[in-house]
């Protein structure tokens, strides 16, 4: 309560106080907005990464595939699905064919995934995908759900029937687009035909490049893993279950240069702030050494001055920091920002933020100490003389 | 000394002198530059190395065949009687016994436990680059060169890029390495003057076909006598009825991987940019915190007969000196990282810093020294002297 009564009798000191030169809090004021919104950009980016693995593995998803270093070609047999299907602690399995042609643009891959759409529901349903569309992809043998990415590369619509090129003596497939994937979903990048069709396209049918598999929990998924492969041991064609992240861990290993470079960047970028705010505090509090020796003659303790020296440096660092993270927020929100080159769509979470401002308290309190030390550090009757 | 040099002369010290007696302030700035134009030049740097090993890696005399539709060689899939008629192409170079020098190559992508970490665990597997290659791959690649040890001659030897211990760890000759369950033990390594092949395990043909099912091979890389045979011959394979294949010149085809450059432009001018602009921030603080304390002497200056620009010029100078000296240690940490190894996937790097990154670092310096500078110098100049002699 005692606590409370001084916060509020220091409040107008303290505002008055940033007040005094306009130009000065605005200015770091700015500096941390920028340096805030820098370090939650990086953060963010760095939460992009490691979500595409904690993502993944959130939802006990597995992945079999044929124990084969080549398995994406196609060759695990679709019917191990009914038999995955039937081990104790799966929800679903769901074989999966992936083709890669060429689209619109020449050169540039474009990937079809044939779902069967029952058994593919049950993992899970994409985002963005209305009950229309899924209906279209149960009743048009030839209809497809194309993530919105794919859409903009190559400046197809719903509605328009397209083809995919395909490479290497592979047969084009054609396809009318029913429904988008929402950018940022997993699949915004992929075209989801019915695997019926596309085996019909392309023939070999009954084989397919994986399974995908959810288990009931993500407790049980190593289990369920390990069950899936000894069920197929003996088979001429075993499996190797995984899951997801398993599958993407060494990916992201193999960024972990990347990753330590931006984190550093981020923390540099605070260092800079630091500085930033603390010189400003300290201008200020030089500015009006008088004032705190005629405060402390008027009966202001020394922890009381400091603390007012501390506020000040903190509402400005609190507020400038949380502007600033908010603001990166809201922009990467929005799913629309892309790092060019590396397909990445920068994604945040509201736990990035808040950190990024919690960060700004300890920055505060650090840029204050110096000045709130040097406003004290004098006796009252040598502040009252002082003159720069 | 000429009478208009001592009076040039004066705000030159005079800033020098301003900046060292608010010394605190200064280094706040200097910092903040410094760091700015670190990781400005650190970041440009980087998608400079990736450019360069492209652009090194294409050597204009070699074309390279892929499958048709392919656009990398990991995707193409060529069987052995295409790659074979290809090599006996019309404009490829033959050796003294008649033989073409072409090389018949098999790429593929695998991910290698770290030796010495435990297999299973994915996070100590890195995704690596391996080549199929026969002894022809040293002929059509002239910058490759076995720095120590030799070429592979069977199955389960290999001869390792010489920056694969980014990724792997400290490896050498006599080191074994498992892939797909298999132990390969390192008969060699080679150097490759920055190019790709640096990041890579080469292991004989024969041996990672052993490992990739049906195919055969992935590419044939061509030898001809120069640039315009290597066209020519590109244009013979594509318009080849014999041959179904399609054909690039060697610089053509590594330019698009330079793809991955771009994100690292962006990168680096982004933060580079941010940063600078903290550093804007931070030194039109100081130079509006110095003005604010001299302007009574400002007004003295005035006085003494110092015209406006002079006085706002002193004040623009001490920020743009403030902040070139901030540049140049800046430019001094970024070389610390001169010749580091960075690895990105596969791809291993060292970085190479040079005198075209420190000088836009410098730029940059010279750009955030003016741009801070500049509002509280049109301030200064603007003083009345009779306002600013009069001032508490």
């Amino acid at each position: 309560m005692k606590f409370t009564t001084e916060i509020a009798r220091q409040a107008p000191l303290v505002a008055r106080q940033l007040r005094r030169s306009p130009r000065r809090t605005a200015l770091t004021f700015l500096g941390l907005v920028i340096s805030f919104f820098l370090f939650t950009s990086l953060e963010s980016l760095l939460y992009t990464m490691s979500n595409i693995v904690s993502g993944a593995s959130r939802d006990a998803l597995l992945f079999t595939r044929a124990a084969d270093p080549d398995y994406w070609r196609a060759k695990l047999p679709a019917s191990y699905a009914e038999a995955i299907q039937e081990l104790p602690g799966v929800v679903a399995a769901s074989p999966v064919r992936f083709f890669f042609g060429t689209g619109r643009n020449e050169g540039g891959y474009a990937v079809a995934m044939g779902i069967e759409p029952d058994a593919h529901l049950k993992l899970g349903i994409p985002d963005g995908v209305t009950g229309d569309e899924l209906r279209a992809l149960f009743t048009e043998r030839d209809a497809a759900l194309v993530g919105e990415r794919m859409l903009e590369d190559n400046q197809w619509k719903v509605g328009d029937r397209v083809t995919i090129g395909g490479r290497a003596r592979q047969p084009d497939l054609t396809f009318t687009i029913r429904g988008d994937v929402a950018r940022g979903d997993r699949l915004d990048r992929v075209a989801i035909v019915r695997l019926d069709y596309l085996d019909e396209v392309l023939g070999g049918g009954g084989r397919v490049s994986f399974i995908q598999v959810r288990a009931r929990d993500a407790g049980i998924a190593p289990a369920v893993a390990d069950a899936i492969d000894r069920r197929f041991a003996n088979y001429t064609m075993p499996t190797e279950t995984v899951t997801e992240k398993a599958h993407i861990a060494p990916f992201i290993a193999s960024l972990s240069d990347a990753r330590d470079g931006l984190r550093i960047v981020g923390y540099l970028a605070l260092a800079v702030t630091l500085l930033v705010v603390a010189n400003s505090v300290a201008v200020g509090v030089r500015e009006r050494t008088r004032e705190i020796g005629a405060l402390r003659a008027m009966g202001y303790g020394r922890a009381r001055v400091m603390s007012l020296v501390l506020a000040e440096a903190l509402v400005v660092a609190v507020v400038g920091g949380s502007l600033g993270a908010l603001a990166a927020y809201a922009l990467f929100q929005t799913g629309r920002i892309e790092v060019p080159g590396a397909g990445l769509v920068y994604r945040s979470d509201l736990s990035v933020v808040v950190r990024a401002a919690l960060y700004s308290i300890p920055l505060g309190l650090l840029a204050g100490a110096q000045p709130a030390w040097n406003a004290v550090r004098m006796t009252i009757s040598d502040a009252l003389r002082y003159s720069e | 000394m000429s009478p208009r040099w001592s009076r040039l002369s004066l705000p030159l010290r005079y800033a020098w002198r301003n900046a060292w007696a608010h010394r605190g302030a200064t280094a706040a700035t200097l910092f903040g530059v410094a760091i700015s134009v670190m990781v400005y030049v650190v970041m440009g740097a980087t998608a400079d190395s990736l450019k360069g090993i492209a652009a090194s890696t294409g050597d204009p005399a070699n074309a390279i065949a892929l499958s048709k539709g392919a656009s990398s060689a990991e995707s193409s899939r060529l069987d052995a009687p295409t790659a074979n008629a290809v090599r006996f192409a019309p404009g490829v170079l033959r050796d003294a016994s008649g033989e073409p020098l072409a090389s018949v190559e098999l790429l593929a992508m695998r991910r290698i436990p770290i030796p010495g970490l435990p297999p299973d665990d994915p996070a100590s597997q890195r995704f690596m680059s391996l080549r199929g290659v026969t002894p022809a791959a040293l002929l059509v690649h002239p910058g490759v060169r076995i720095i120590a040890g030799r070429f592979p001659a069977a199955s389960g030897e290999l001869l390792i890029g010489r920056l694969v211990t980014e990724n792997l760890g400290a490896i050498g000759i006599g080191s074994e390495v498992s892939i797909e369950g298999r132990p390969h033990r390192v008969v060699g390594v080679l150097g490759a003057e920055g190019q790709f092949f640096e990041s890579e395990l080469w292991m004989t043909l024969e041996d990672l076909r052993g490992k990739s099912g049906d195919r055969e091979a992935s590419a044939v890389v061509l030898r001809t006598s120069g640039p315009a045979a290597a066209a020519a011959l590109v244009d013979t394979l594509e318009k080849s009825r014999s041959v179904n294949v399609s054909a690039k010149t060697e610089p053509e085809y590594y330019a698009q991987m330079q793809r991955a450059s771009t994100a690292f432009v962006y990168l680096g001018n982004l933060i580079g940019g941010l940063l600078g602009l903290g550093a804007v921030v931070a030194g039109a603080n100081t130079m509006y915190a110095t003005m604010s304390r001299r302007i009574r002497e400002m007004g003295t200056l005035r006085a003494l007969g110092f015209g406006r620009w002079r006085v706002g010029a002193s004040l623009l100078l001490e920020s743009t000196m403030v902040s070139l000296l901030g540049g140049a240690i800046g430019v001094l940490l970024a070389l610390a990282w001169n010749g580091v190894a960075f690895s990105i996937v596969s791809l291993s790097f060292e970085l190479a810093i040079g005198p075209a990154n420190a000088a836009r670092g410098m730029a940059m310096a010279l750009a955030i020294g003016a741009a801070g500078g500049f509002l509280p110098a049109r301030s200064a100049s603007r003083l009345e002297i009779v306002a600013a002699l009069r001032h508490v």
